[in-house]
């Protein structure tokens, strides 16, 4: 299980240098590697927000 | 005791095993020592007596078996209402209790959304499962981190699975503006769990009874495109005083019979006016010769509104009360058990409670 804070590839087909970001303006998820730009591969806008990381929490149904 | 003038009644000809309804007052009431109305001094107290006099009648269940309303006549409030307060509180369901949360990319918060879980219905039979071995520990005693899921126990767990995210229908009308036509998974249900069996647990079910939810039509949350929930959801046995997820019925309550006395004859006019001043059903205009007269038909439908004393005339010759020891039970289940199944259950905690108390004063008295 992936424990770290910053959110990791989301599947682990994704190579490790590469991180999953969400558009700010279509929602949908980027695969953006270092130096890429940072750009919506869908829509072309320019903010992309870290994907929450896929880590096991606990709660209670109550 | 002060009575109005407006009533006939006296106190000796009323029934002392009624309650008698006024326009403004209740009379007659369980506060005046008549509790136990069949209780008699001079003879000493017989249990098999006592439970011979109890009549069980079922009145009508539902074809699906989940509400059931049925008659307890000749038992005393409180017994009635311990029956009630234990279908409540006391009778053993399943319900999601701890979730293992991996992904939740909805706009619904972690702990709404686990909340939301655990209220889930499910259809399941409690009796084949354990309670839990430990107290539930608060999420804020240990904190939500968790390094592995538990694999929980075949005898004291049910684990369910959801794995929904939201994606674009790419075949969507272009004008379209309904998310359920624009999105796949735009909202998910209570369908969406699937039930993952620990051990030998799938053979203990067939088809029919394979744990799931009570119904699949319960919107849990909604998605957008991009938006995932995913959850493994372990599920144990407990009781409605713990908390009311594992109620089993969405109701259970009693009320009285209500008895409607006509003491002179009420005809045309006024006979129509007293039909139209209780709950359909109640009232029924009988021909008896020329004359259309008032009879009660049905008192058991009347709500006791009591809408019948605004009217002068016949508030003078209506009687209304309740008979104290006719209890009509009203039983919804939330689907687990069968509401019969539900009473039945309830008896038996009863018991077991009985035999813990006579236990303890014996005890005592050694």
């Amino acid at each position: 299980m992936d424990g770290s804070a910053t959110p990791g590839p989301g599947q682990g087909h994704v190579k490790s240098n590469s991180m999953i970001y969400i558009c700010g303006e279509c929602h949908g998820e980027n695969e953006i590697k270092p130096k890429d730009a940072i750009r919506c591969r869908e829509c072309g806008y320019r903010i992309l927000y870290k994907k929450r990381c896929r880590k096991l929490m606990v709660y209670d149904a109550r | 005791m002060v009575k109005k003038s407006t009533t006939k009644t006296t106190e000796p000809d009323f029934p002392s095993n009624e309650i008698l309804m006024q326009e403004e007052v209740v009379l007659n009431t369980y506060d005046e020592c008549t509790d136990y109305i069949e209780y008699d001094d001079t003879k000493e107290f017989s249990i098999p007596e006592y439970c011979d006099n109890i009549h069980v009648a079922m009145v009508n269940e539902s074809e699906d078996k989940m509400t059931l309303e049925f008659d307890i006549t000749h038992i005393e409030a409180p017994i009635a209402n311990a029956l009630r307060r234990v279908l409540i509180a006391e009778v053993p369901t399943m319900a999601l209790e701890k979730i293992y949360l991996y992904q939740n990319t909805s706009v619904i918060q972690d702990e709404v959304l686990c909340h939301r879980l655990g209220l889930l219905p499910l259809c399941v039979d409690p009796r084949g499962f354990q309670f839990p071995t430990e107290k539930v520990v608060g999420i804020n005693e240990k904190g939500v981190d968790c390094d592995e899921e538990p694999a929980g126990d075949a005898t004291r767990n049910l684990i369910f699975k959801i794995n929904v995210s939201c994606t674009k229908n790419r075949n969507a009308l272009p004008n379209s503006t309904d998310p359920k036509t624009l999105y796949h998974h735009s909202s998910v249900y209570s369908g969406s769990f699937a039930w993952v069996p620990i051990g030998d647990q799938k053979s203990n079910y067939t088809d029919s009874t394979t744990p799931r939810m009570v119904t699949d039509d319960i919107l849990v949350a909604k998605l957008r495109p991009g938006q995932e929930i995913e959850a493994s959801c372990h599920a144990v046995k407990g009781i409605g005083r713990d908390h009311a997820k594992f109620s089993p019925v969405a109701t259970a309550s009693y009320r009285l019979l209500p008895t409607i006395r006509l003491n002179a004859e009420i005809t045309g006019e006024a006979a129509e006016r007293l039909k139209s001043v209780f709950s359909e059903g109640v009232i029924e205009i009988e021909k008896k010769g020329s004359k259309r007269v008032a009879v009660v038909k049905d008192a058991r439908k009347d709500t006791c509104s009591r809408n019948v004393f605004r009217h002068e005339d016949l508030a003078k010759v209506v009687q209304l009360g309740k008979n104290k020891q006719h209890f009509i039970f009203s039983v919804e289940s939330t689907g687990a058990l069968k509401s019969s199944e539900l009473v039945v259950e309830a008896c038996k905690v009863m018991e077991t409670k009985c035999r813990s108390l006579r236990k303890q004063i014996q005890a005592l008295i050694k």
